[in-house]
């Protein structure tokens, strides 16, 4: 038997590709799969929210349960008193709102948080945080910021993300398991979200052009539409801008273009805010700067 | 944020993990001509030498490599569709030829002509890790019977 020494060549075991080929191929790949999962995902479970009954949604979401315990209106007299008149508020818009709308019921609470903000929740919920009380002037102000979070529940916006959330959620954790754990999963999920964002961005859009159109109805003008917007202009020049597409709502400066114009279109006087409010307001902004 | 972390993690396996790569590779190439003359082999006769005592002595070499973030991102990408697995192929190539290097180095301080009954197994290090972002190595070890050529047999 003899041995004859010759090297193996190279390029049987190991293939000479370069490496961030496949790595452009996966990403991009990966990534449009996903995007058009979760967009026919996401309009599948778009599609199937409103065959939900408002009631069966706010059952299933009710007051008692226990995900809106952090938001509680503080048991204070002003509290009460401020939560009353926004619930008032909140009402007399409903009113107003149109017919088909008439199956809605609202429920108004304050949380203890001071930075302005209001956000709807599945259940006919609107949360307000303290904060907001002192980032408006007005009792028009206000009402905007009230009619665009009922808008988001008029066109079921809440109960939307969240089918659309489980429906994507579910997915992921089909194709990648539970753990949860790989960067990964990180990944995957951060383009979901992205891809998410999409849609809660046109949905805010939506919210404010319904929102103006029914401060038009009830007041009869426009003015105060832009109030809270142009608050949040103010402060975002000192955090600093997010890009768009990363962002849940729209750019601010598109969205106060818009409602300046209508307010200057449609001028009107202003209703004050009650005393008690603008009181409840301060006492808040006491409490954050201690 | 998270995206900014990734490319880092990213960028940085990619740079150093080619880096150690392309150098391993380098230096498996030059070992192995260096060696070429020295057989390894998997038969389990020694050869039939009658002028002497044969020597026989267990010789191994192992070699862990670790895979870069680079590669163990872009593999589970792969792992979503299947298909050849080249990120880990050549991890694996690098390992078992630097586990093969290491004992043939070994028999050759042991004055040994031949390797025979040379196996090669493999294990992974820290598969199972349920940590975040556990980077696993593989690990190949090398073993057989180095023979050398002992006494002189006198008739």
């Amino acid at each position: 038997m003899r041995y004859t020494p010759v090297q193996p060549p190279e390029g049987i075991n190991v293939i000479d590709e370069h490496p961030l080929k496949s790595f452009f191929i996966l990403t991009v790949g990966t990534i449009g799969v996903l995007i058009v999962v979760v967009a026919v995902l996401g309009l599948a479970a778009d599609y199937l929210v409103k065959y939900i009954p408002v009631e069966y949604e706010q059952n299933l979401f009710s007051k008692e349960s226990v995900y809106l315990m952090p938001f509680a209106t503080d048991k204070s007299e002003e509290g009460l008193q401020t939560k009353q008149y926004l619930q008032n508020l909140v009402d007399e818009l409903h009113a107003v709102a149109g017919e088909e709308y008439a199956g809605h019921h609202f429920q108004v609470e304050i949380a203890d948080d001071y930075v302005a903000n209001a956000f709807a929740v599945p259940g006919g919920h609107i949360i307000v945080t303290k904060g907001l009380f002192s980032s408006i002037e007005s009792e028009n102000g206000l009402s905007m910021i009230l009619a665009h979070e009922m808008a988001h529940h008029y066109e079921r916006h809440p109960l939307r993300s969240t089918g659309r959330g489980l429906v994507i959620s579910l997915f992921l954790l089909t194709v990648l398991g539970a753990d949860g754990s790989s960067f990964l999963q990180g990944f995957l999920g951060n383009t979901a979200s992205i891809t998410n964002l999409a849609f809660s961005r046109q949905q805010e859009a939506d919210s404010d052009v319904f929102a103006s159109d029914l401060l038009m109805k009830f007041y009869g003008h426009a003015s105060g539409a832009a109030e809270f917007f142009q608050y949040v202009e103010s402060e975002e020049g000192s955090i600093g801008e997010v890009p768009s597409f990363l962002s849940t709502h729209p750019a601010t400066e598109d969205r106060i273009s818009n409602l300046i114009e209508l307010e200057n279109q449609y001028a009107g006087n202003k209703k004050p805010l009650p005393n008690f409010l603008n009181n409840y307001a301060a006492s808040a902004s006491e409490q954050e700067e201690q | 944020m998270e995206i900014i972390v990734l490319l880092i993690l990213l960028a940085t396996g990619y740079f150093f993990g080619q880096l150690a790569e392309k150098k391993h590779f380098k230096s498996i190439i030059k070992r192995e001509k260096a060696h070429l003359h020295f057989p390894v082999v998997t038969m389990r006769t020694p050869p039939a030498i009658t002028q002497h005592e044969l020597n026989a002595e267990l010789v191994a070499g192992n070699a862990v490599i670790s895979i870069d973030f680079f590669k163990k991102f872009v593999a589970s990408l792969k792992m979503l569709f299947g298909g050849r697995v080249t990120q880990y192929e050549s991890l694996l190539d690098r390992a078992r030829r630097e586990a093969l290097l290491r004992m043939k180095e070994q028999a050759a301080l042991k004055n040994a002509f031949v390797v025979m009954n040379a196996r090669v197994e493999t294990a992974s290090i820290s598969k199972n890790s349920k940590r975040r972002n556990s980077v696993g190595a593989i690990e190949v070890l090398a073993y057989g019977t180095a023979i050398s050529l002992g006494k002189k047999i006198q008739r």
